[in-house]
């Protein structure tokens, strides 16, 4: 048995009992002053952003590695990558309204930070699609995709400090009072580690896929 | 830490005025609302992922089985 798919159930294990705790961890922190219970959304939301954002990065990384080298492996991470950056997008995107609505009174404003985060979500809902759709060849467009879904992280994270906004600044985070902040760091620990052991998941299944398509061009043979 | 102050006993009820009940909107629903949606929406996604591992697994055996059992 290989250490990989012995850190993986360990992973998603841990992650598993740290998801089911976090109702509890989450309970241990105070109301925010004026936001009050909603606040708490924040203990998903962000730390399924700061997944996006990593899953975001290892696409766009492992698409220039693959554009460079042509590396096998570093596309089957790139895929993994962009899948895990949809998945976890949908999370933000979904969470994030139900946290607006109560707070500013509207589902959704076509601001910077809102509108950003949605485009790059849609870029990376593309690259899959061109996976999917693209047929032969797609890899190396796909890349390029990816590779441009990641440039936009830099700018969908700071973007609520150049332009007027109602999406909290980056500086909330790290002035979060001690109360607050272990709990968000708990649930980002917890989605983090589903993070890794899904990307080697998915990488596992298109390194399968790769199996599978060299089989049957051998049963051709 | 937070204070409470305690409310005064009341011999009566009264309504909140319709116009402040709808800016009222309750903060649970929500909160359920989110933490369901990202249990939802990993659960849903783990077990797309479970069910594609196991057919292109199964579908390797298959083929290298009539491969000659040779394993790529």
């Amino acid at each position: 048995m290989s250490s990989n798919s012995r850190f993986v159930p360990a992973a998603l294990g841990l992650a598993l009992v740290m998801f089911a705790a976090a109702p509890f961890v989450i309970n241990t922190a105070p109301y925010e002053s004026t936001m009050g219970l909603v606040q708490r959304i924040f203990y998903f939301h962000f730390p399924a952003a700061m997944s996006l954002f990593a899953a975001a990065f290892t696409c766009g990384i492992a698409s220039l590695i693959y554009l460079r080298t042509r590396s096998a492996r570093a596309d089957q991470i790139a895929v993994a990558g962009a899948e895990l950056a949809v998945v976890f997008g949908i999370i933000v995107l979904t969470t994030g309204p139900l946290w607006a609505r109560k707070t500013w009174g509207i589902w959704w404003d076509w601001d910077a930070k809102l509108t950003s985060t949605l485009v790059m979500w849609l870029i990376f809902s593309s690259y899959l699609l061109l996976r999917r759709f693209g047929g032969p060849g797609s890899e190396m467009l796909s890349a390029a995709v990816g590779f441009f879904g990641m440039m936009l992280v830099p700018f969908v994270y700071v973007s609520v400090n150049f332009w007027r906004t109602l999406h909290p600044k980056t500086s909330v985070v790290p002035n979060l009072p001690a109360p607050m902040l272990v709990p968000a760091l708990w649930c980002l620990t917890a989605f983090l580690l589903l993070f890794i052991s899904l990307l080697l998941l998915r990488a596992r299944l298109e390194a399968s896929r790769s199996d599978l398509d060299r089989v049957a061009l051998a049963l051709e043979d | 830490m937070a204070t409470y102050t305690q409310q005064p006993q009341s011999g009566e009820f009264v309504p909140m005025p319709a116009d402040q009940g709808r800016e009222n909107l309750p903060a649970t629903p929500f909160v359920f609302t989110a933490y369901a949606l990202v249990w939802i929406i990993l659960v849903v996604y783990v077990l797309s992922l479970w069910r594609r591992m196991n057919r292109v697994e199964r579908e390797v055996a298959d083929l290298s089985a009539r491969a000659g059992g040779r394993t790529p």
